[in-house]
């Protein structure tokens, strides 16, 4: 599986390359906890993809940077350019489905 | 504070059976969790044919510039990649090409090499290594995770009967009201509202529907100001129980306690705890406790009834 936690010093670094997913969560958010299944659900079913976590209760300063409000948000990136984002938790098709538009670009 | 409770209901006596929605295990749910535990234990092995949910390295030849590609990696399956072209591939071995006839022209695919995914037993080592607290085998575990979904579902379904009990108790309580306990009451919760909104550069007596919009569910001071004063009514109320109830249970508030909120609130709000205790000084902190004090009472006992 290819989900790496990730801290302010290391993110941009590791959405620098190809097709990451970054799942930006809160240490008591319950939705998180949620979408974090998820996430591990399909990094299970697709190894070959990138997953970035980052916690933005130990992180406020790279989350006030990226203008994240509020948790869960996810980003994608590609070749480190935001690509799409979302706010609160997404089904597992739709991660998919912006997987299935963006990663083969 | 001059209010008490005079004499409280035995909220034990109220019959809040009628509001109470059995649980019912979600036994699909259930496997989905148990199945997770495969997750860390997922294989993958070089293999001949493709079957869904196996990785597949491919070539496309096309028209279509689109699928015109070399190494072209996708689950087969997983609707990541084209559904279509993923089907095809199901059922081809190593070597192999298939062509399609898509909306964007016929289409090519050759199979350059396959990962077959091995998804293991589940054992039970697997639950064991999770490390939960009285989980050291599979049956442990779906019982563990049955409690979870029960305990999640009574923080949704308690909620009915919470409420019913609530109002009678509050209704058949006997109460000493000082209005002025109210008025304390009141201010402190207006005054929290406007340090709230001092703090982000509002002043809230001039604050707009706007400004309202997604902090309060009100479009006005004046409707603020209304709304507070129906909400204290019942939290001076819930006070009162929780701490009637402190006297016999043995429940406090400490100052650790608030340093704690303290610490808590200002690395929720990332914020600076100057702000955090203008927002919450530590009266109403202590106020509020005892009203939780008395809503946590009431909770649990609904639980018990379910």
């Amino acid at each position: 599986m290819a989900i790496q936690n990730a801290d302010k010093n290391t993110f941009k670094d590791l959405i620098a390359q190809d097709f990451v997913i970054a799942d930006f969560y809160g240490t008591t958010c319950v939705p998180c906890k949620l979408f974090s299944k998820i996430l591990e659900d399909i990094a299970a079913e697709i190894p070959f993809l990138n997953i970035v976590k980052l916690n933005t209760t130990d992180n406020p300063e790279i989350a006030e940077e990226l203008d994240i409000h509020a948790v869960p948000t996810i980003h994608f990136y590609k070749d480190g350019q935001l690509v799409d984002s979302h706010v609160g938790v997404m089904q597992p098709q739709e991660v998919k489905d912006i997987i299935a538009k963006y990663m083969y670009a | 504070m001059k209010s008490r409770v005079l004499h409280a209901k035995d909220f034990r006596s109220i019959d809040i059976k009628p509001y109470v929605k059995p649980f019912v295990p979600d036994e699909e749910a259930l496997e989905g969790e148990l199945r997770r535990l495969a997750n860390p234990h997922v294989r993958w092995e070089a293999g001949t044919a493709v079957s869904s949910g196996d990785q597949v390295l491919c070539a496309l030849r096309s028209g279509c510039p689109r699928f015109n590609r070399e190494n072209v990696r996708f689950v087969a399956g997983s609707s990541m990649f084209h559904k279509e072209l993923e089907a095809l591939s199901i059922g081809m071995s190593t070597g192999e090409t298939r062509e399609i006839d898509l909306p964007e022209g016929r289409v090519s695919l050759t199979v350059r090499s396959v990962m077959n995914r091995v998804v293991p037993e589940l054992t039970d080592a697997m639950a064991e290594a999770l490390g939960l607290e009285g989980v050291s085998n599979l049956e442990e575990y779906r019982a563990y995770l049955l409690v979870q979904q029960k305990e999640k579902y009574l923080e949704q379904a308690v909620w009915e009967p919470f409420q019913h009990l609530r109002e009678r108790m509050l209704a058949e309580t006997e109460f000493v009201l000082f209005k002025e306990d109210w008025q304390a009451g009141m201010r402190q919760k207006l005054e929290r509202c406007r340090v709230l909104f001092r703090q982000e550069g509002i002043v809230m007596e001039e604050a707009t529907e706007r400004d309202f919009e997604g902090r309060i569910p009100v479009k006005s001071y004046h409707e603020l100001v209304a709304m507070l004063q129906r909400d204290e009514w019942d939290t001076l109320l819930m006070h009162l129980l929780g701490k009637y109830y402190a006297q016999s249970d043995g429940f406090t508030v400490t100052e650790a306690d608030y340093e704690q909120y303290i610490a808590d609130y200002t690395k929720m709000w990332h914020t600076t705890e100057d702000k955090a205790r203008e927002v919450d000084p530590y009266d109403s902190f202590v106020y509020n406790e005892y009203a939780s004090h008395a809503v946590h009472i009431l909770r649990e006992y609904a639980k018990t009834q379910f």
